[in-house]
């Protein structure tokens, strides 16, 4: 084998430049090394496979913390954090159907007469009230069924019955009275595990910014069964005195108000918010109504601002 | 011009205006000093701070915040105009990011202003009074800049002459033009025929370059510059960095150009080997003085030492003269005191040193036996020529052929290690011939010159810098070349690169300036190729500069002392310029990047480390910083990807990043120097981010952090009811303004403002997790090379920065205010 002699000078010899394109292709196949973009198939293999192993190891300590602590400090029934323990604290919010198809707002839109338009909000209130009406036919759930009244709260584990059927004009087959340009609003308290609304016991002793045809009604009602002043209220107006005016008449079916036996909700199988259907009978067409509905007990907060304890929608009827 | 070929000078006067004795009038010099403006520098473009402080707001990445800022603005105005209850996100992240600009920029504004301020404590070191005659009067406190054309300027030894000026009277008058030509040998200067080029004119003398030599009107203490500079040095003793970047690419420096005098030696002569009849003397062998007490030969040669001087020891023992006349009286003063010696032999009669004769001779009469002595001082060839006896044992004796061979051999010898060699030889005058009231006429010479008796060789020589040699040691470790290049003579040259360790083979490579003016630029290269070790000597700044390319060529980062004007170039060229503090020019000041307040090679080491260091730590908190960006961008893309809730908001992510990540990444830079930062090479290829990072970086620990923050986001989000699985997919009602009822996992409904307070909740435990994982990662960004049980925690800086990250992170969770401002949600225990 020949020695290779060292030529004197040799060191001066600068390395040759190569041109972009063969740099390119030798980024992509090294032949003197062997190397594919840059390392070698064996190098390749160990970065995979330490990279596999890493990520793998993450991955993995990862989803075991997770599942231990899902399945050892989390109870799939119960929240661990509940009431003013956790962030939703103890004011419930006001819910509204139907929602309007438009992400962010809130406006109830539609003509009055013709059907396709009040078609979307008729069919999303139908399929809101699919669970009330099914009741009995879902598998477990129409055991639980139980009639409450206030004088017999539900048993541990049984629900209480909505009955929406008696709502007239505010049933399916009136069409909610949509077509009437007379619609119906559902209203429904947010459900917070554990809570237990604390009722105006004292019926003289309303708070003075409640409406004063509520104050009446519950004077009424309580006159007539003192079990009535275990509801949280529900009123509904216009928000400015231009929609007070625009607004109408409003009748709440079955009554102005959930039956204080609904709560607390335990997360029961079945169970069934409480309703109120808002009928507003003879709004002002062809103007944008706003409507705003509070709920009233003692541990309801109330800010319009932050809408707490209280639900904003528009309504406008061409 | 008339100005310098008048060696009569009146016309000169006259055409000044001045008289020889009065000087100027006061009136005649306000006037002029109004016409002609102060006599200073031009100085280089100083901008004032307003523009300075723009300038370092309004600089590369701050614009690029402005801008956002301004857009961040610009979109509230918008919204603000167009919407009732517009959401006050984006001025708050405007208000931010201006903040977060102007005190960026006010920290360099800081530093630039700084480190100029230093500049200017340089220029004021060129002398601020001048004694100048006016009105008949000689005042030493005129200030430097008010002295005009025609004013008369006293100088005296050690002053800094403050303008250029013509001499009109002088006596042995020698200037250092070192800081304007780069050579540092003492040139004479009188009143005689000027010459055309003004540089070279002998009847100029230059403003800053350094008298060294002269009593022009006596000897008077008085404060030099070299005090000045001593007391500078005191202050100070590292190097002054004038821009951040060199100090950088010191630490990748690979090769050093080193200047001798001054750098690698003390610049200060001194007795080394004295050569008496037949024997080398090291003076500093141990027992040197012993053997040497009762010789009379070496009694002979200290007074002939003493006498053949002019250099002057002041009362406080501070010595004046030439370096090597004083460096024989530092030598003398340990065995005798030569003043003493000087009163018992007053000065008759003296032929002072010319380059012609070689020597310098003078006649005095010893007082106690009233007999007069001849003592000559001069080179060696020249004196051994003059010389017939020799003082051998104590006794005179004959030179004969054989031993002024033996003499001339040891003075090659001695000249071979690099000594600068003096020889000396004295007569006793016959008193009958000689008689006590003889003339002594130096013109007419009429006393013997020839048949003296030979006394000895004493060789001098400018000692290599204590710490130079360990600090070379230091540095090759480092893997950086160091060479000299010199003016001096080769075998001086070599003699010191041996000595301090720049050259360890016994034939290591010397290039003389004459052979590198025959060398193409190609040999040269090879030349430096071939011989690691390498010395230049007798070389002209040109060629310095053609060094330096011939560097750079090979791909190096070359850095380059030098002090003097014509150094500049090579200065400028070199990737770092180092310039001397003390002994620098002014020009080679200004075109440095770097100034050894010490002029001491062993502050580049520091300077070097420090570089490395800087690198080092440099990497270290890029590194920090942009783990950081791994937890904060994926979960925008799981936001959009598998529609969560947004684990962290923009405001959160402007918290880590300029908020809590700031002080650990800056006290990384705090960090010592990891201990084998000076045995490794310098790096050739090492970008600040390296591919090698980035995956350390993304791949693994952002991800790792991604991953403690995601287990923090589930982990609230599952206890307050939204269990992981449900989370997917839910962004379009949870973002939804509208829908006041999002279910979760429990059949609770919760209202839009509940959700959101659940999302600033949960985005401050990804938070926490993100700042938590984040201090680990500083320590774990700490070291590069080293392990963490051998670095410590020693960083205190580092330490603070940690706790304040901590503390920050509490505040921007738990202060009312303040966490509604970055949307957080104070975290409680229980959690």
């Amino acid at each position: 084998m020949p020695v290779r002699r060292m030529e004197e000078f040799e060191i001066d010899r600068k390395p040759t430049r190569k041109p972009a394109k063969q740099k390119f292709y030798e980024f992509l196949y090294n032949q003197e090394t062997g190397a594919i973009l840059g390392r070698t198939p064996e190098s390749w293999g160990k970065i995979l496979i330490f990279y596999a192993i890493f990520y793998i190891v993450l991955a993995s300590l990862f989803a075991i913390c997770l599942v231990t602590f899902l399945q050892h400090f989390i109870n799939p029934r119960v929240p661990r954090l509940q009431l003013d323990g956790g962030l939703i604290g103890t004011s419930p919010g006001l819910g509204f159907r139907p929602l309007p198809p438009d992400e962010r707002s809130t406006l109830i839109w539609y003509k009055g007469t013709g059907y396709e338009s009040y078609k979307y909000w008729e069919d999303e209130l139908k399929e809101f009230l699919k669970v009330y009406k099914q009741k009995g036919q879902t598998a477990g759930a129409g055991q639980n069924i139980f009639n409450c009244n206030f004088k017999s709260p539900p048993p541990p584990g049984k629900v209480c019955d909505v009955d929406i059927r008696s709502w007239e004009p505010c049933i399916e087959e009136n069409h909610f009275s949509f077509h009437k340009s007379s619609p119906c609003i559902f209203l429904k308290l947010n459900r917070i595990y554990g809570w237990r609304p604390e009722f105006y016991n004292d019926v003289n002793h309303l708070p003075s910014d409640m409406p004063h045809d509520l104050q009446a009604h519950i004077r009424n009602m309580t006159d007539y069964n003192p079990d009535y002043v275990n509801m949280v209220w529900v009123s509904c107006q216009g928000e400015t005195p231009a929609d007070k005016e625009n607004i109408g008449l409003i009748r709440y079916l079955p009554h102005p108000g959930f039956p204080g036996y609904f709560y607390p909700y335990n997360n029961a199988e079945g169970y069934l918010s409480p309703l109120v259907a808002v009928h507003l009978v003879r709004p002002k067409t062809g103007i944008l109504i706003n409507i705003e509905c509070r709920a009233w007990a003692q541990n309801i907060k109330y800010s319009r601002k932050d809408r707490i304890g209280v639900v904003h929608f528009e309504l406008m009827i061409e | 011009s008339p100005f310098l070929n008048a060696t009569f000078t009146d016309d000169l006067y006259s055409l000044l205006g001045t008289d020889p004795v009065k000087g100027l009038s006061s009136d005649r010099a306000n006037e002029l000093l109004d016409y002609y403006g102060p006599n200073t520098l031009t100085p280089t473009t100083q901008y004032l701070w307003p523009r300075l402080l723009f300038k370092s707001l309004c600089t590369g990445f701050s614009i690029l915040i402005w801008l956002g800022a301004i857009l961040c603005l610009a979109a509230y105005l918008i919204e603000l105009s167009t919407k009732p209850d517009p959401c006050t996100d984006n001025l708050y992240l405007g208000c931010v990011l201006i903040a977060v600009d102007v005190i960026c920029g006010l920290f360099s504004f800081f530093q630039n202003y700084k480190s100029s301020k230093i500049m200017k404590t340089f220029n004021n070191l060129i002398p601020t009074y001048a004694k100048c005659t006016r009105d008949g009067v000689l005042s030493t406190d005129t200030e430097v800049h008010n002295l005009v054309k025609g004013d008369l300027v006293n100088v005296e030894i050690g002053d800094v002459i403050p303008a250029d000026i013509r001499i009109i009277e002088s006596k042995g008058f020698k200037v250092d033009n070192s800081s304007l030509t780069g050579e540092c040998v003492a040139v004479a200067r009188s009143n005689t025929e000027g010459t055309p080029n003004i540089l070279e004119s002998p009847n100029v003398a230059f403003s800053s370059a350094l008298c060294v030599e002269g009593w022009a009107k006596g000897l008077q203490p008085t404060v030099t510059a070299s005090l000045t500079l001593t007391a500078k040095r005191m202050v100070a003793k590292k190097c002054l960095v004038k821009n951040l970047e060199a100090i950088e690419a010191l630490g990748a420096c690979t090769t050093i150009c080193s200047d001798k005098t001054g750098t690698l030696t003390e610049n200060k002569m001194c007795v080394v080997h004295i050569w008496m009849s037949d024997k080398t003397y090291s003076v500093l062998d141990d027992n040197f003085e012993s053997t040497l007490r009762n010789d009379q030969g070496f009694a002979s040669l200290k007074i002939c030492g003493a006498l053949c001087s002019n250099a002057s020891v002041s009362s406080d023992g501070v010595m004046r003269g030439d370096a090597s006349e004083k460096a024989i009286l530092s030598f003398l003063i340990k065995f005798d005191d030569p003043v003493a010696i000087r009163k018992r032999y007053p000065k008759i009669a003296e032929i002072p040193f010319n380059s012609v004769n070689k020597y310098q001779v003078s006649v005095h009469l010893e007082v106690s036996s009233s007999k007069y002595i001849i003592v000559m001082k001069g080179a060696p060839e020249c004196i051994v020529s003059k010389c017939s006896t020799l003082i051998h044992n104590n006794s005179t004796i004959n030179m004969s052929a054989k031993i002024k061979e033996a003499a001339n051999t040891a003075i090659e010898n001695l000249a071979n290690t690099g000594e600068r060699i003096l020889a000396f030889a004295d007569c006793i005058l016959n008193p009958k011939e000689f008689p006590l009231d003889y003339k002594f006429d130096t013109e007419d010479v009429n006393f013997p010159l020839k048949n003296l008796r030979f006394l000895g060789v004493i060789g001098l020589k400018d000692p290599p810098r204590e710490e130079v040699r360990y600090a070379i040691e230091r540095v090759r470790e480092a893997g950086v070349r160091v060479m000299m290049i010199t003016g001096d003579h080769p075998a001086t040259a070599r003699a010191v690169a041996h000595e301090v360790g720049i050259g360890t083979a016994p034939n290591f490579h010397v290039v003389t300036g004459t052979e590198l003016r025959n060398m193409t630029p190609d040999l040269l290269y090879l030349t430096l190729e071939k011989h690691y070790e390498i010395v230049f000597a007798r070389t002209s700044p040109t060629q310095k500069l053609q060094i330096v390319e011939a560097c750079q060529r090979q791909g190096g980062v070359v850095a380059v002392t030098g002090d003097g004007v014509n150094d500049a170039p090579a200065l400028r060229r070199a990737d770092i310029g180092i310039s001397m503090g003390i002994t620098g020019s002014q020009v080679s000041k200004q075109t440095a990047d770097i100034i050894l307040m010490d002029d001491n090679f062993a502050t580049i080491v520091t300077g070097i480390e420090e570089g490395r260091k800087i690198f080092d730590n440099l990497k270290k908190s890029v590194c920090y910083i942009l783990i950081s960006n791994v937890p904060e961008i994926i979960p925008v893309l799981m936001f959009i990807l598998f529609s969560i809730p947004l684990p962290l908001g923009v405001m959160t992510i402007l918290c880590v990043d300029l908020g809590t990540d700031m002080w650990p990444a800056v006290s990384l830079s705090y960090e010592q120097a990891e201990q084998d930062v000076m045995a490794r090479p310098p790096r050739s290829s090492d970008p600040l981010v390296s591919a090698c990072m980035l995956r350390l970086v993304y791949g693994h620990l952002g991800l790792i952090e991604f991953a403690a923050g995601m287990f923090a986001y589930f982990i609230v989000m599952a206890e307050h009811g939204f269990y992981p699985s449900d989370l997917f997919g839910i962004r379009d009602k949870w973002d939804n303004v509208a829908v006041s009822d999002v279910e979760d996992s429990l059949g609770q409904e919760w209202t839009y403002a509940e959700r959101k307070e659940l999302e600033r909740a949960c985005q401050a435990a990804y938070f926490v997790a993100v700042v938590i994982t984040q201090m680990m990662n500083g320590i774990i960004c700490k070291t590069r090379y080293n392990s963490l049980l051998h670095v410590g925690m020693k960083n205190n800086v580092l330490k603070m920065g940690l706790l304040v990250e901590l503390m920050l992170a509490c505040v921007v969770c738990y202060v009312p205010g303040v966490n509604t401002f970055f949307r957080t949600y104070p975290l409680r225990l229980r959690w």
